[in-house]
């Protein structure tokens, strides 16, 4: 289930390998014959990507920041989550929980398909069961732990049934999409699309660029953005210089490093945001030095999250006040503080859990390679502070896909890592899930914490369910299974004539976007 | 000359087979691909299931029979990150890399052969008749990637001339194909200057001096000379180009077949490193064949000796 | 082939003495270097040369780069060294029996090394550390692997020619053990040979560690390392060009000096054998 947060992580390209490059793009661009004003009127966008997107099947991709959101353009879902991070209606115009564990849903009349079939409770279910039949082998099933199944109830409205009351599930649907089962039975998902959303891909090659064009017969309301272009920029250079050049309208997830010069560029609105995800240095509480409470909390003491903030992300974000959650999460509990940066009382806690001189703590602290923003300049500013205090941390930078292996396959996690977590769904239940006992991303096995969500998960009182929140919160906080450092800062950059909201949960949809002044 | 060849194929078909086993044996002793290629969170069974579909649960010496049955099929495994055939990513990447390659060679061979002429034509010594060889040499102690740095920086940043990265347009193609082109020149360049001095210092050239040819026509007789043995080098390098777009076309995230096999083996996409790889041995193999051959054609001596020994 | 450098500035004592300051400068690096190549200063980073205090600027942790270029030339200097080392005796080894025994084992090894020079060498070096793991002694392994064929060949070659003279056969019809003569006989002929190519298989083996610390498969962060540093600032390039144009210089100006040196040695033992002219460039 938690397969999501992972994978969904993963917003810049591969190792820091793809960095070399700078610019993408035509020699016209360069030239200036091709600037964002043209584009306006043009009514086109191009996107820079941080990675490729590597299939158009829906079903079969997490990512968030490339895959998905090239493909909610070109399907729909029965609900959307809004740029507010509400959830609105898509292919179903409206739903209701007829029993705690069935959700109703009444499509839209006039959903239909690019090629005219209707979006109809057959679409719906046949969708459901591709989802579900474990032999598809589907990346996005981990995210509907507890559906069971779709029932058609008449030809526009279908009923979801779950085995336990599920509040997640609507956020899941959020990013369900819907294929055409004619369709499908003749053509290959991961390699064409044939979809009911507002655009359709009329240029793909595996890795390269990607080319939409807003559909005149869609169904909904029409684009602004009639056009829209993504260029695969994996390094960062390349990103921003693209934006300055104005050969890109749009680039999300931007490196921190490069706030300054983009700020004080004219042509460019930089939108700076907190986005959903938690950054932080996973501690394995299950075996080795970090068992000890003492040494959990020495590590958070030995920190300076804020020099970090400060530094290497520009003052983008604050320190987490000890916290698991960014404050977007319904469930997040206010009033909790972080732990100050204080090495005396580090190197104290280090004395009473027997590390000294004599006996220096030496630890492991993984970092996926280039995966997260900064990632690998902040565990070396981690490691170099652990020093100080006297833990000697060697840093062990490995490809994501291995990363993931050791951690979630293997159960083989380092004594330290490096990793940014969100749940998109938005639910603290669903964040919190990663850190019960039970969870294999956990590594971490306590009671008062595990018990506390548990019971949040199915209580129905809102009251009683952010209580419940609370004190979990307040457990993890005083636990330390991680070592707290601060949200993932979302630093996206656009043209200033393109209207569009930065969304904190990583999505960049054409839809969303219009140009100033445009017809 | 039927020898010649078939001698030549034999050696080429034992190089491919020896390398793929190579491949096969590396990737084999990282794990059951299995692993890697069941869907995050997938539990025991799941992967033993997916393991028995793909073949990975049998004994070795029997998958390694049938990789090679699928590698002469052009029958590879599904690419894990792209979802379709591992072959089909490779293919669809070709033309890049091609075009970079031979915008390259193309380069490399115009610059060898002005270095070449230069220095190889002029009497006496000295920096005026050395410099370019200078260059070629500065050229062969730069490492590739430094190179692609070096213009991104001065041709990208500072003064924005080129674009630097992607492959559209003649523009983006400029900075990849004059890195590449840095690492193959030199090799080109000194062994036609070299062969053009041995051409000049000939008898018959002297001869043809003396009974009163033109500066030009001499020339000509010894760059004509001085075809063969560059040609053997322009095939080593041919090579060799292929191995340089591994790194250069990660410098400048050009899309082609080099920067996939990086990607692919980051990634653990183990059907598609093994497409790929699969692919690039049999070119660089079949480019070297091509040239033995050529070589053996143009100049019979070579293929007697072969033939002799 | 005659060697195409200028005559008249001995190249080759300009390669000697910039390669034996690089060495020094290495070996004294603890003591020169005006900070720890490893000690962050948060509250400085991207310095441009010279801002506070520090000489050539610091990098995006506030590194002082001076420092860690003093620094890093270490690991490629290590691993080219013992990945020379290891190849050329390898190589050396191989190729003296294969041109002494001739027949099946020269027949073998002359396939193998056919079959590995089919085999692009960073991509070889590629696929043994993404599987084989990441440590300086794999770095070294492959380094050497990719470069004995050249000696084997080399050694092979000159060994068949030194094999028929009339010395060599005397003392095999003495009933000399073959062993014996093959080090006593043959490994003098072929020393200077082996000597020459591995100063310019330095370069490449060099060239070919930057090159894989530049893919991030080589030495690894925090390490002060010339390939690492280039890669590590290559995205700096548009705010902070020096964090990776200057660690770049160093490992020129090394594999200047080792091309320089080799082609020096390698220019004054010409005419007897076929030599490489340089290392080639495979990365």
């Amino acid at each position: 289930m938690s397969a999501h947060s992972r994978r969904a992580l993963s917003r810049r390209g591969f190792l820091g390998l793809g960095g070399g490059a700078l610019l993408a793009g035509t020699l016209a661009g360069c030239l200036g014959s091709n600037t964002s004003g043209s584009r306006a009127r043009d009514s086109r966008v191009v996107i820079g990507l941080s990675a490729a997107v590597t299939t158009l099947d829906p079903m079969n991709t997490t990512s968030v920041g490339t895959d998905l959101s090239v493909l909610s353009s070109v399907y729909s879902s029965l609900v959307t989550r809004r740029p507010d991070l509400s959830i609105g209606p898509d292919a179903a115009a409206s739903w209701d929980r007829v029993e705690p564990t069935r959700w109703r849903f009444h499509l839209d009349e006039r959903a239909a398909f690019a090629d005219g079939t209707p979006l109809d409770a057959d679409v719906v279910l046949w969708n459901v069961e591709r989802l579900l039949d474990a032999d598809n082998a589907l990346r996005m099933t981990s995210n509907f732990p507890l559906l069971t199944g779709a029932e058609k109830v008449d030809a526009g409205t279908v009923d979801l049934v779950t085995s336990e009351p599920d509040a997640d599930l609507l956020g899941a649907l959020s990013f369900l999409y819907l294929l055409s089962p004619a369709w499908a039975e003749s053509h290959t998902p991961a390699t064409a699309t044939m979809g009911s959303g507002p655009y359709e891909i009329t240029r793909y090659s595996p890795g390269g660029i990607v080319e939409l064009r807003a559909r005149d017969d869609y169904w909904g309301t029409a684009p602004a953005v009639r056009h829209v272009t993504y260029r695969i920029t994996p390094s960062e250079a390349a990103r921003v210089s693209g934006l300055l050049s104005g050969e890109l309208d749009l680039v999300a997830g931007l490196d921190p490093q490069d706030l300054d010069r983009l700020r004080t560029d004219r042509e460019l609105t930089v939108h700076q945001l907190d986005t959903t995800r938690m950054a932080f240095i996973k501690l394995n509480t299950l075996t080795g030095p970090m068992r000890d409470l003492r040494v959990r909390q020495a590590v958070n003491h030995a920190v300076d999250k804020r020099a970090i903030t400060e530094s290497l992300l520009k003052g983008t974000v604050e320190p987490s006040p000890g916290q698991l959650l960014t404050a977007d999460y319904a469930g997040y509990a206010d009033g909790l503080s972080g732990y100050p940066y204080d090495p005396d009382r580090a190197r104290e806690l280090l004395r009473e859990a027997g590390y000294g001189d004599g006996n220096r703590l030496h630890v492991e602290l993984t970092v996926p390679t280039g995966q997260y923003v900064a990632g690998d300049l902040i565990v070396q500013a981690v490691a170099q502070q652990l020093s100080q205090v006297g833990i000697r941390a060697d840093i062990n930078s490995i490809p994501f896909t291995v990363y993931m292996q050791k951690y979630l396959v293997d159960q083989d996690m380092s004594d330290m890592q490096y990793i940014t977590q969100a749940w998109p769904t938005l639910a603290a239940g669903g964040l919190y899930g990663l850190f019960v006992a039970d969870s294999p991303y956990a590594y971490w096995d306590d009671a008062e914490f595990t018990d506390a969500v548990t019971e949040a998960r199915t209580t129905e009182d809102t009251a009683r369910r952010n209580e419940l929140y609370a004190t979990a919160a307040r457990r993890a906080r005083e636990q330390a299974p991680v070592l707290f450092l601060f949200p993932q800062p979302g630093i996206h950059a656009a043209a200033k004539d393109l209207e569009w909201r930065a969304r904190p949960d990583d999505w960049v949809r054409p839809a969303e976007m219009s140009w100033k002044g445009a017809a | 000359m039927v020898r010649f060849v078939l001698r030549h194929l034999g050696l080429t078909l034992v190089a491919v087979w020896g390398a793929l086993s190579a491949v096969f044996l590396v990737l084999h002793s990282s794990g059951n691909p299995a692993v890697m290629m069941a869907p995050v969170g997938a539990d025991e069974d799941q992967i033993a299931r997916l393991s028995h579909a793909l073949g990975y649960d049998r004994p070795l010496a029997e998958q390694y029979v049938s990789f090679f049955g699928d590698v002469l099929r052009g029958d590879f495994p599904d690419s894990l990150t792209f979802q379709q055939s591992a072959l089909h990513v490779v293919l669809e990447r070709l033309p890049a890399t091609l075009t970079l390659a031979g915008t390259a060679l193309l380069i490399a061979c115009v610059a060898a052969a002005a270095a070449g002429l230069w220095s190889g034509s002029r009497e006496g010594g000295g920096a005026r008749r050395e410099w370019p060889m200078w260059l070629v040499f500065l050229a062969q102690s730069v490492p590739g990637f430094y190179i692609g740095v070096l213009l991104v920086w001065i041709f990208g940043v500072q003064l924005r001339w080129l674009p630097t990265s992607g492959s559209e347009g003649a523009g983006a193609l400029l900075l990849p194909a004059l890195t590449l082109a840095c690492g193959v020149t030199p090799p080109l360049a000194r062994v036609f200057r070299n062969s053009l001095r041995g051409e000049l210092s000939r008898p018959y050239t002297r001869t043809g001096i003396a009974l009163g040819m033109s500066r030009a026509r001499v020339l000509r007789h010894a760059a004509h000379g001085s075809m063969l043995p560059t040609l053997t080098i322009l095939g080593l390098e041919a090579g060799a180009l292929l191995g340089g777009t591994v790194i250069i076309e990660s410098v400048f995230s050009w899309p082609g077949v080099g920067q996939l096999v990086i990607t692919a083996l980051q990634n653990e996409d183990y059907p598609l490193v093994l497409a790929d790889l699969t692919f690039l041995i049999t070119a660089f193999v079949l480019v070297n064949l091509i040239v033995d051959l050529l070589y053996g054609l143009l100049d019979p001596r070579v293929r007697h000796a072969s033939e002799r020994s | 082939m005659r060697n195409p450098k200028p005559r008249r500035l001995n190249a080759g004592t300009v390669g000697a003495a910039v390669l034996g300051l690089i060495v020094l400068v290495t070996l004294l690096a603890p003591v020169l270097a005006p900070h720890d190549p490893l000690a962050q200063d948060l509250a400085h980073t991207n310095a441009a040369p010279g801002e506070h205090g520090y000489l050539l600027g610091t990098d995006q942790l506030g590194r002082d780069l001076l420092s860690r270029l003093l620094h890093g030339a270490r690991t490629p200097l290590l691993v080219g060294v013992l990945a020379v080392l290891c190849g050329g005796v390898f190589g050396t080894a191989l190729g003296l029996a294969a041109g002494f025994a001739r027949g099946w084992l020269d027949q073998l090894l002359s396939r193998l090394t056919d079959i590995q020079l089919a085999l692009p060498s960073i991509l070889l070096a590629l696929l043994v550390l993404s599987f084989g793991g990441r440590s300086t002694a794999v770095l070294v392994l492959v380094i050497a692997l990719t470069g004995w064929p050249t000696y084997f060949r080399l050694v092979r070659s000159r060994v068949l020619a030194l094999r028929t003279s009339e010395y060599v056969e005397a003392s095999l019809t003495q009933g000399v053990p073959a062993w014996r003569v093959a080090v006593r006989d043959l490994l003098p002929g072929v020393r200077g040979l082996v000597a020459v190519t591995a100063t310019l298989d330095l370069s490449r083996a060099v060239l070919m560690e930057a090159g894989l610390s530049y893919l991030g498969l080589g030495a690894q962060a925090p390490e002060a390392d010339w390939g690492l540093m280039v890669s590590e600032g290559q995205g700096q390039l548009l705010s902070s060009w020096w964090i990776a144009v200057l660690p770049g210089l160093g490992l020129v100006a090394l594999v200047i000096s080792a091309n320089l040196l080799g082609e020096r040695l390698a220019s004054r033992r010409r005419g007897a054998t076929h030599l490489p002219t340089t290392a080639t460039r495979t990365v």
